[in-house]
């Protein structure tokens, strides 16, 4: 982990400064004590020199905390903020608050309490407030916060929660909310999509009343009672902006979107859509394709989506081995390959998941598999969303009764780099589901987390190095349980009872 | 031996046939010793931050009982004109009494290092903290000491004097808390005048060139408004 160096200037300052303050004392001893002064004159030459010497102790502590120097004398260097938490923290220009919520048993809370401590002192614009809720409940339920470990930072009526103990990922947040640019995700509508506005969910209950988000749904092109606005909120609590976007209408993705979102599209695309799509690409921007079953692709878009490194396919992912609930149709993740999305993301699953095939792709591009099934996964085909196919599928027609194939399939990817030698960086994850962002199933597990993840990875705020968790670990000291009397007894009887015992020799001699 | 020596001498030697002396430091060691051996035996850590943080408290509740006498006894026995009349330079008097009160209690907390010695014996502790929390201790001690100088220079009455540096350092311990509710940048000013928030980088080994600074600073002040103090004669 990067540190800060030592500021050997300021150090130097620091010796300059304990000489001035020396000089300045010993100056102020040889001040006559008696003036022959009488009177409010002698009064007031005594007041006048108290108050210098106030005077002179404030301003060198205002000096020496201009050009403070932080020592971390620990082993391992814990209270010492990553160097681009504390470059993070020099920027902040704009007064920011950040209240932590952390529990005081916890040690990893502990320390990010002191980091914190120790940021806030790096500028004065930057307040802290750290609350135990279990303590204080009051200053939690004002926050609506309900988890441990977790920083609101506020400034300018903007708020964005941040979830960790890592200090680093605090001071993104701070950057976040001082960020002059909006972040704007723009949720795509015009096909069916999840609409970013609607809050309904289904609590799945395990019945026979037929709905269903497996195959049975992939025919569907439109799932009353859904929608993403769960994810729409939790993007808004992050500081993130939300709007819709109807391409058809627009002509263009508009310059103001930083990430477009394409949560379960069920018609067909224009091709207008695809090619504005593209161009968006090829500008540098960032797209969350979630591609649920039955969902076909129009040609320009299945032309880009190949381009971008995957194929999905019109089948479902059963994994008798790592599913939720009782379904091997939603598929549950547990394990994933390192990746900023998935760093710390437990397990999520999918209902009714398409895999997506790998492709090649051009040189500059890099295509990395986020989402994997297990080993003992298969895939059985299913149909497009009948009426809006607009060319028969491939994969529609397979022998049914072929017998499935054993072995992790990818579920979705994460896409960086260049279309072309023209464009502009851009990112893009594609994911065989939607389903998973709905409201129905955004709460559960960590499937928001997964999606948060992924949309600060798609709008560049991810951090770029992983910064291992260094919570301080005494060490640990074992004594038996005679050892432990001796210390007892050695500490609260024997020393006091020495001292005492030498008083009495002391007043002893005297009397 | 030099005359400054040589008050030393004299105000240790009135420190350590005084009973407070002995009282004072038994209980510090029993309230500490104690706590350190429940929270080493129950955490099974090997570190000192919990026993930093109680001795920094039984500081503050003690000191006062070591400088109330040192003026204002004089005082009121009439045994500081005495002593001002000597060839001897009023800070030198100040000097003095500011080093015998930090004699004893640097022999106070210098008891603990015993603490130090069962970690080592049985552990291998993280000395930097350690070293660190010593130092805090220390710095602590000689602002406290030096206060309670100035407000012992001030008055003729022992109580008057423990009470109100009791009451000065009671302030200056909690400051931190009033801090919270004013407004910017009050708060901060108000901040950086608590005595927990500078002590506690120190006990966590995670110090600050203005933190020492801070407690250099206020004991240079103290010394130097109890000799102010004394041309009240």
């Amino acid at each position: 982990m990067e540190h800060p160096e030592l500021d050997w200037n300021a150090l130097l300052w620091a010796g300059g400064w304990l000489a001035a303050v020396l000089v300045l004392f010993a100056t102020g001893l040889r001040l006559p004590l008696q003036t022959g002064l009488a009177g409010w004159r002698g009064r007031a030459y005594s007041a006048g020199v108290i108050l210098i010497a106030l005077g002179a102790a404030v301003l060198a502590n205002v000096a020496l905390h201009l050009h403070d120097v932080h020592f971390d004398l620990t082993r391992e260097k814990v209270y010492t903020p990553s160097g681009a938490a504390m470059r993070a923290i020099d920027e902040v220009s704009r007064e920011v608050t950040v209240t932590y919520f952390y529990r005081s048993q916890d040690a990893a809370g502990r320390r990010a309490r002191d980091l914190l401590a120790i940021m806030a002192r790096r500028n004065p614009l930057l307040k802290v407030v750290a609350v135990d809720p279990d303590r204080d409940p009051r200053l939690a339920r004002e926050k609506a916060i309900q988890i441990y470990n977790a920083a609101v930072v506020e400034a300018e009526g903007r708020r964005v929660l941040v979830q960790g103990t890592d200090e680093t990922e605090i001071a993104i947040g701070i950057q976040r909310v001082l960020r002059g640019r909006a972040i704007t995700a723009c949720f795509l509508e015009g096909h069916g999509e999840l609409p970013m506005d609607n809050f309904e969910y289904h609590t799945h209950l395990e019945s026979g009343a037929g709905h269903s988000h497996d195959d049975a749904s992939s025919q569907v092109v439109e799932m009353p009672g859904h929608g993403a606005g769960r994810l729409r909120r939790a993007l808004e609590a992050q500081g993130y902006e939300a709007r819709k976007l109807i391409l058809a209408t627009e002509g263009d993705v508009p310059t103001g979107c930083t990430l477009l979102v394409a949560a379960n599209p069920r018609t067909t695309f224009l091709p207008a859509e695809s090619a504005a799509l593209r161009t968006y690409l090829r500008r540098g921007g960032s797209a969350l394709l979630l591609l649920d079953l039955g969902f076909v692709l129009e040609p320009g878009l299945a032309r880009l989506v190949a381009e971008l490194g995957v194929r999905p396919e019109q089948e479902v992912v059963v994994d008798p081995l790592s599913h939720y609930s009782t379904n091997p149709e939603i598929v549950a993740v547990t394990g994933y390959d390192p990746h900023p999305v998935t760093r710390s993301v437990s397990l999520t699953f999918y209902p009714g998941i398409r895999p997506i095939t790998m492709l090649s792709t051009a040189g500059d591009l890099r295509v990395t598999p986020l989402l994997l099934s297990s080993r003992d996964s298969y895939t059985r085909p299913v149909k497009p969303v009948g009426s809006h196919a607009v060319e028969p599928d491939a994969a529609s027609d397979k022998d049914a009764a072929a017998p499935p194939v054993p072995g992790p399939r990818v579920l979705g990817v994460a896409v960086e780099g260049r279309l072309d030698g023209n464009s502009e960086p851009m990112r893009a994850i594609i994911v065989g589901d939607s389903d998973f962002a709905s409201n129905s199933f955004f709460p559960y597990m960590a499937n928001s987390d997964l999606l948060l993840s992924a949309v600060r990875w798609l709008a560049r705020e991810e951090r770029t190095a992983a910064v291992a968790a260094r919570v301080p670990v005494p060490p640990l000291i074992v004594l038996t349980g005679r050892q432990s009397n001796a210390v007892f007894f050695l500490v609260v009887f024997a020393m006091p009872l020495l001292v005492i015992a030498l008083g009495c020799v002391v007043w002893w001699r005297r009397r | 031996m030099t005359p400054f020596l040589a008050l030393v001498s004299k105000e240790l030697r009135a420190l350590f046939v005084s009973p407070i002396a002995y009282a004072v430091i038994a209980v510090f060691l029993v309230l500490n010793g104690y706590g350190f051996a429940v929270t080493l035996i129950a955490t099974k850590q090997a570190t000192l931050v919990s026993v930093f943080f109680q001795a920094a408290v039984q500081l503050v509740l003690f000191v006062p009982l070591v400088t109330m006498r040192q003026f204002a006894e004089e005082r009121r026995g009439g045994t500081l004109e005495l002593l001002l009349t000597a060839p001897v330079r009023e800070s030198d008097i100040v000097l003095a009494k500011f080093a015998a009160s930090m004699g004893m209690l640097l022999a106070m907390v210098a008891l603990t290092l015993v603490y130090s010695g069962i970690l080592a014996r049985f552990s291998t502790p993280d000395w930097g903290p350690i070293y660190s929390g010593y130092l805090g201790l220390t710095l602590l001690a000689g602002a406290l000491v030096s206060i309670g100088l100035a407000v012992s220079a001030l008055t003729a009455n022992q109580v008057v004097a423990a009470v109100v540096s009791l009451g000065v350092f009671g302030m200056l311990w909690a400051i931190d808390a009033w801090a919270a509710l004013l407004p910017s940048p009050i708060d901060n000013w108000v901040l950086g005048l608590s005595l927990l928030a500078r002590f506690q980088p120190f006990a966590l080994g995670a110090m600050y060139a203005s933190d020492f600074g801070f407690f250099f600073a206020v004991t240079l002040l103290g010394l130097f408004l109890a000799v102010r103090g004394l041309a009240r004669r």
